[in-house]
């Protein structure tokens, strides 16, 4: 039953006793007025019948010489007997004085009745005697009627015939059995509702239950791939550097296409298992939304002129200001819908435009940053337009076969806009094109200074000099990082546990430790905590650690941090933001103790990471 | 002057608009006399009133009912002339008619009941002259299912041991 049909019950039974209640006053009211008739009425017969009784024996007095008049005689009696009758009709019940009475006023008209009609009979009938037995039932009549129905008995008359009785106990009967339903109507509702509240709890703690284990276990698939393609990735760029032939190059390039590409669908299932857990984090920041839009025009140029398509960048309105907001999902989301476009556009061109818009009021000073990504491409029905939003909703199977794709990019693009209280709307006709439009909230930087120099741009030719401990239980792990850092003039350490590292440190002085965070025994944040203490103790500058690992979630590395590290690098670690962090990280070093502030000051690595797996996917 | 002229507009636009029914010849009573209507009637066989015996009553528009009353249980078989055609008998102009028993218990009765309620004047019941023991000789009835006897609308109305109607 719906709550609509069960709120409809509950109405029903309740107007249901209101019209028998209103039925049952109605009905009271009624009876009330028989019992007063009922009492009047009966009152009236008894006094007609002492009436007729006196009157008889008025006639017998006045006509009982005169033969002539016998038939007023006979009239009376009739008169006489008619009102016996009547009386005698009343159910007087338990009143055996009454009841005697009319018994034997009715022994006397039957007596009489003989001789009063009898032609033989009545020419000499003993009116003395006629009269001398009357007289004693009149009196005795009256004496019954007043000892009956004295006052303090008066009120019980109106039982006295009461015909209706039984009709107000049904209807008494009838309200109670109604309330009484309503009463367990009510009953069953709570009863039910509980029920029903504790199922809906149980049924949400278990999907809450599963949603964690499901996030969980992408979190570990994803750790999980991420540490071999690490590897993968890290030595397919390592022989990159290598001279090869061009066969060779070839398949290199395949595997470091492959691998970014595999890299990037990693990176989407983890953006999406940290929206569906609520734990994407937006960062503000003042930046200069042009500089996410070239790269995103630079990055994707070749790939469509691979496909014989324009890709254009236009500003209707001349150059963007300086916003707040968080550059790095900004960039993520143009990713998304360029990649997308140009995947699904065949010919003709994508355009990308972009406007700034302040807003017009005093009360919301905060401006908006207009993006949109438009092609000519399938388009998109529109019965399917919104599907295009929820996770693997590519509009049609057939689609996901013949373009690829984890159908994630526009979902996360949509959580991302929305995270920053922003959208991401689309308009399609099939055939036509689509556009795909994003408004982003972010509000015209206070100071009109440049963003913090871009990671990027400071990335400089000049080789690397200083000694640097690895610290990885894995003895891939460090090659991988050996190899990464061959071509530079460090002086390398390793150590294969937390425990090794400490005795290694304790001995040796080196400027930077990249360290592993999951490790058997002591694990890299452990190891980074005792090493700060012991540096404290002994009144020394700790080396700053840099920690390498595979759970970047943001939580992850909060507790990196936490423990005294400075950066995190995560897995797969490229060789360009290995040499970028190394780079900083030396510097501070260099610097003394300013390296903490510094380091937290901005946080490549993750950026990073995916522009440089976009790179790859080219 | 005013006064009586208006007062004998109103009676005569009472009794122009009250229901004058034509009166043919009235015969006298051969046998005993069981009702009497007196007051304004344009019929008289009796000084100062129209008088019926059983036969007279018969000629008139005798009807047969069966019907309920609070006073008897069970169907009653009742007979006797309908109370218009009594009205239309004595060329009745009145708009009530104050009905009166052998001892003298008086109800009144709005004249339009006559033909509203097909009221008769009942002179037999189940077939037999109701004798004065049976409420006879006349029972002033009105037709009525049980259900609407068992409420009593016409108690007041349904006069027995009727022997005289006035009409007013």
């Amino acid at each position: 039953m719906t709550s609509f049909t069960r709120s409809l019950v509950a109405i029903a039974m309740c107007l249901g006793l209101l019209v028998a209640m209103a039925i049952h006053r109605l009905n009271l009211r009624e009876a009330e007025g028989q019992a007063i008739f009922s009492v009047s009425s009966t009152m009236w017969k008894v006094s007609e019948l002492v009436f007729e009784g006196q009157s008889m024996i008025s006639a017998i007095i006045e006509y009982k010489d005169v033969p002539e008049k016998l038939d007023v005689i006979r009239l009376q009696f009739d008169v006489l007997w008619s009102r016996i009758d009547i009386v005698h009709e009343i159910d007087f019940k338990e009143r055996r004085k009454i009841v005697t009475v009319l018994d034997d006023l009715n022994t006397w008209r039957t007596n009489w009745d003989r001789v009063l009609f009898d032609p033989e009979l009545s020419r000499q009938i003993d009116f003395a005697e006629m009269r001398r037995t009357l007289e004693p039932l009149v009196i005795e009549t009256r004496r019954a009627w007043v000892m009956e129905f004295s006052k303090n008995r008066f009120g019980s008359l109106g039982q006295v015939a009461s015909v209706t009785e039984t009709k107000i106990g049904r209807q008494e009967l009838m309200i109670a059995g109604l309330l009484a339903l309503i009463v367990a109507y009510l009953v069953t509702e709570i009863y039910f509702g509980n029920l029903a509240n504790r199922r809906e709890r149980r049924l949400r703690d278990a999907a809450d239950q599963a949603n964690r284990i499901k996030s969980d276990f992408i979190a570990n698939v994803s750790h999980e791939i991420r540490t071999p393609l690490n590897g993968i990735m890290n030595m397919a760029s390592h022989l990159a550097d290598q001279p090869l032939t061009p066969d060779q190059r070839q398949c290199i390039s395949v595997i470091e296409d492959s691998g970014g590409l595999l890299l990037s669908t990693i990176n989407d299932v983890l953006d999406l298992s940290k929206i569906e857990a609520g734990k994407m984090s937006i960062e503000y920041r003042d930046f200069d939304p042009m500089r996410g839009l070239k790269l995103a025009r630079d990055l994707y140029r070749d790939q469509a002129v691979d496909k014989g398509i324009a890709l254009e960048l236009v500003l209707p309105s001349g150059q963007l200001p300086h916003v707040n907001g968080d550059e790095r999902r900004f960039r993520q989301v143009l990713h998304n819908l360029v990649s997308n476009a140009i995947k699904f556009t065949a010919s003709g061109s994508v355009r990308i435009t972009a406007h700034y818009s302040d807003a017009g009021t005093d009360s919301d000073p905060a401006g908006a940053l207009f993006v949109s990504v438009e092609d000519s491409g399938l388009g998109i029905a529109p019965d399917v337009q919104d599907r295009v939003f929820e996770p693997f909703g590519q509009a049609e199977a057939s689609i996901s076969r013949e373009y690829g794709g984890t159908g994630l990019g526009l979902p996360i693009s949509r959580s991302l806009c929305r995270a920053m209280q922003g959208d991401v709307t689309v308009h399609s006709t099939p055939g036509i094109g689509s556009r795909f439009d994003v408004f982003l909230p972010f509000s015209r930087s206070a100071a009109q200074t440049a963003a913090p120099v871009p990671v990027d741009d400071v990335a400089a030719d000049a080789p690397l000099e200083g000694r640097v401990m690895i610290v990885d239980d894995n003895a891939t792990n460090r090659f991988v990082l050996r190899t990464l850092l061959k071509s530079q003039p460090l002086e390398l350490f390793e150590a294969e546990s937390g425990m090794d590292a400490l005795e290694q440190l304790a001995t040796v002085d080196v400027d930077v430790v990249l360290m592993d965070v999951q490790m058997p025994g002591l694990n890299g944040m452990e190891t980074t905590a005792r090493l700060n203490e012991a540096a404290a103790l002994a009144g020394t500058a700790p080396p700053p650690v840099i920690a390498v690992t595979a759970n970047a979630m943001p939580h992850q590395v909060e507790a990196c941090k936490v423990s005294g590290m400075v950066d995190v690098l995560p897995k797969p670690v490229s060789k360009r933001t290995l040499t970028l962090v190394l780079r900083r990280a030396l510097a501070a070093s260099g610097g003394g103790a300013a390296h903490m502030q510094d380091a937290s000051g901005s946080q490549p690595g993750a950026d990073e990471i995916r522009t440089a797996s976009r790179k790859v996917e080219r | 002057m005013f006064k009586r002229g208006f007062l004998v507009w109103v009676v005569g636009f009472c009794l122009a608009v009250s229901a004058a029914y034509p009166a043919p010849d009235l015969p006298e009573p051969t046998g005993p006399v069981l009702l009497r209507v007196t007051g304004s009637v344009a019929q008289e066989n009796l000084p100062d009133v129209a008088a019926f015996d059983r036969e007279m009553l018969e000629n008139l528009d005798w009807v047969e009912v069966e019907t309920f009353t609070s006073f008897t249980t069970g169907p009653q078989r009742f007979a006797g002339p309908t109370l218009t055609s009594v009205l239309e008998a004595v060329g009745a102009h009145g708009v009530t008619i104050r009905a009166t028993a052998i001892n003298d218990y008086t109800v009144v009765i709005p004249a339009d009941h006559a033909a509203r309620h097909n009221v008769i004047l009942a002179l037999d019941n189940n077939g037999q002259p109701m004798r004065v023991r049976d409420k006879g000789p006349i029972w002033v009835v009105y037709p009525l299912s049980e259900v609407e006897a068992e409420k009593k609308p016409f108690d007041g109305e349904m006069i027995w041991q009727l022997v005289e109607l006035r009409i007013e």
